[in-house]
């Protein structure tokens, strides 16, 4: 049986004066996706979020969540929007956030306990939000987006702001509670490790267009480079490589054929060693992709 | 329930910021203090002269406070993600529009325990009561005045643009200085101010006159127009929002 469709955009145009942010996108998130949304400072991640989040209108094509207009108001209690940037009324504390906050929906106190707790934002209930750091304030956005136990969540860059620690924890969470919600999940970020962990499907935005979707495993697959890296004092030079860098005689080349490769360089320069194949990290492809497409 | 928890959010936030309550009370109470209370020489001086001052420090807030505290809110991204919860804008005007009234009650409070303290104003209890209403009943114009100044300039001109009108309107209205002293051009345009119709119809009951119906209409006309520039002013920036 087909997964119902959650969040749908057809031929998504979004245009600022002569500046086009999204170009004719089309895009469907089917319930249970984790999609992460992926490109460069200005791709059109933000401008997307928002159209999906009812912020903006788009120029012209159509989105429609959970079968409706994305202006429903009756669609509003199920789907949750966190911000980029949230910054909360400074007098207030976090308790009278959560309160306020939670007062929309039919919120779950059991799990919205366990959210606090996860989140070590329970000592801090009675501190005003003006208190609070920079990784604090993005946890209780966080709070404030799952506490009603949203159908579909968008969540712009989640983890912004939050130290190491923070993210592999809120990772944790949003996985547990997409996977065993069978909820929907569609999230930017610059934090390859996190996409790599939470997302199931990557879409990746060059100037408002998408320029590849999938699961990673496949985009990986897809983008067909390897990555061979090896140590030499000499002046490695090989038309076997698609790009290459030297960081203090550690090279790392990426290659259509790695085997073909590795001979070109042992056969030229006799000093090589502590040689090694690998897959291509995201941000690897990514860089590359932007750069080529 | 929504509207409520709204309001009250909105009002701990700033009752919570001893800046902006000294100055919603000090304000027009230092105006009452420098300009009311050595001219309060009987009971029917200062009877007016509280209604006055109590239309200006009601008139301050609903307009002045409540329109800046929403033109600097469209700037913040606080305002951005209430848009997205289940709640309308309407509601949340209204919550907006109850936390404005609690502190232009708070300002006139101010105003009051003055003029019972230092001046000779009498009002029976019920009197007392009914005055508090009519105060803000009148005064809804101005809200809605206040609303238009919120949505039509920005978090950087509210401020400037808002003292332009709400000053001039106070002194030639009359809620400074009796309208019949104001230089005689001045006392010609005020006839056509709310302000002064604001006056008149405050003025009318502490002086245990009837109140007059052309006041009321005036006022009503008043807080339609800015009612409906209001409304203009709002769908202007929804679609500035969502373009």
């Amino acid at each position: 049986m087909n997964a119902a469709t959650i969040l749908k955009f057809t031929d998504v145009t979004k245009r600022y004066s002569k500046t086009v942010a999204v170009n004719n996108l089309s895009l469907e998130i089917k319930q249970g996706e984790k999609v992460a949304l992926l490109g460069s400072n200005g791709a059109g991640k933000t401008s997307f979020l928002s159209m999906a989040a009812g912020l903006r209108k788009p120029s012209s094509g159509s989105i429609q969540i959970l079968g409706s207009s994305v202006y429903n108001p009756q669609t509003k209690p199920l789907v949750t929007y966190l911000p980029q940037v949230l910054d909360f009324p400074s007098n207030i504390t976090v308790n009278e956030i959560i309160d306020l906050v939670s007062t929309h929906y039919q919120t779950d106190y059991n799990f919205l306990n366990d959210l606090l707790e996860q989140l070590e934002l329970k000592k801090l209930l009675k501190r005003k939000t003006s208190a609070l750091s920079g990784g604090e304030k993005r946890k209780l956005g966080l709070v404030c987006t799952l506490l009603g136990r949203p159908q579909f969540a968008m969540l712009d860059e989640p983890t912004a702001n939050i130290d190491v620690e923070g993210c592999v924890k809120i990772e944790e969470i949003l996985k547990n509670y997409f996977n065993q919600n069978k909820t929907s999940l569609l999230f930017s970020s610059h934090q390859m490790q996190e996409v790599e962990n939470l997302a199931d499907k990557i879409v990746i935005l060059k100037a408002g267009e998408i320029i590849t979707q999938g699961p990673t495993s496949q985009i990986k697959k897809e983008f067909g480079l390897k990555k061979v890296s090896c140590y030499s004092t000499q002046n490695i030079k090989t038309t076997f490589a698609v790009s290459q860098t030297n960081n203090d005689n550690q090279y790392e080349f990426l290659c259509h054929n790695s085997d073909s490769l590795l001979k070109d360089i042992i056969n030229k320069y006799d000093d090589v060693s502590d040689i090694d194949i690998k897959e291509p990290s995201l941000d690897e492809i990514l860089i590359k992709l932007w750069s080529d497409k | 329930m929504l509207i409520l928890k709204h309001a009250k959010w909105m009002i701990l936030e700033l009752l919570r910021a001893p800046a902006y309550v000294v100055s919603t009370i000090a304000f027009p109470a230092l105006f009452y203090v420098i300009f009311a209370i050595p001219e309060s020489k009987d009971m029917a001086s200062s009877n007016l002269l509280l209604a006055s001052f109590s239309c200006f420090s009601v008139f301050g807030v609903i307009f002045l406070q409540f329109g800046v505290g929403i033109a600097q809110e469209r700037s913040k991204s606080w305002y951005t993600y209430l848009r997205t919860l289940p709640i309308s804008p309407f509601k949340l005007t209204i919550a907006r529009f109850i936390s404005a009234m609690f502190f232009s009650l708070l300002a006139a409070m101010g105003i009051i325990i003055l003029a019972l303290c230092f001046t000779h104003a009498q009002l029976s209890f019920s009197e007392w009561i009914i005055f508090i209403l009519l105060l803000h009943i009148a005064g809804l114009a101005f809200c809605f005045m206040g609303l238009a100044l919120g949505y039509w300039t920005s978090e950087k001109t509210s401020l400037p643009i808002g003292n332009l009108i709400y000053l001039p309107l106070s002194f030639a209205g009359g809620l400074w200085k009796p309208p019949s002293i104001l230089p005689e051009m001045l006392q010609e345009i005020s006839k056509y101010l709310p302000t002064r119709y604001y006056g008149e119809v405050l003025w009318a009951f502490v002086a245990k006159q009837n109140i007059a119906q052309k006041d009321v209409m005036a006022l009503t006309i008043y807080a339609i127009i800015f009612a409906l520039i209001a409304y203009w002013g709002f769908k202007r920036d929804q679609s500035f929002r969502l373009s």
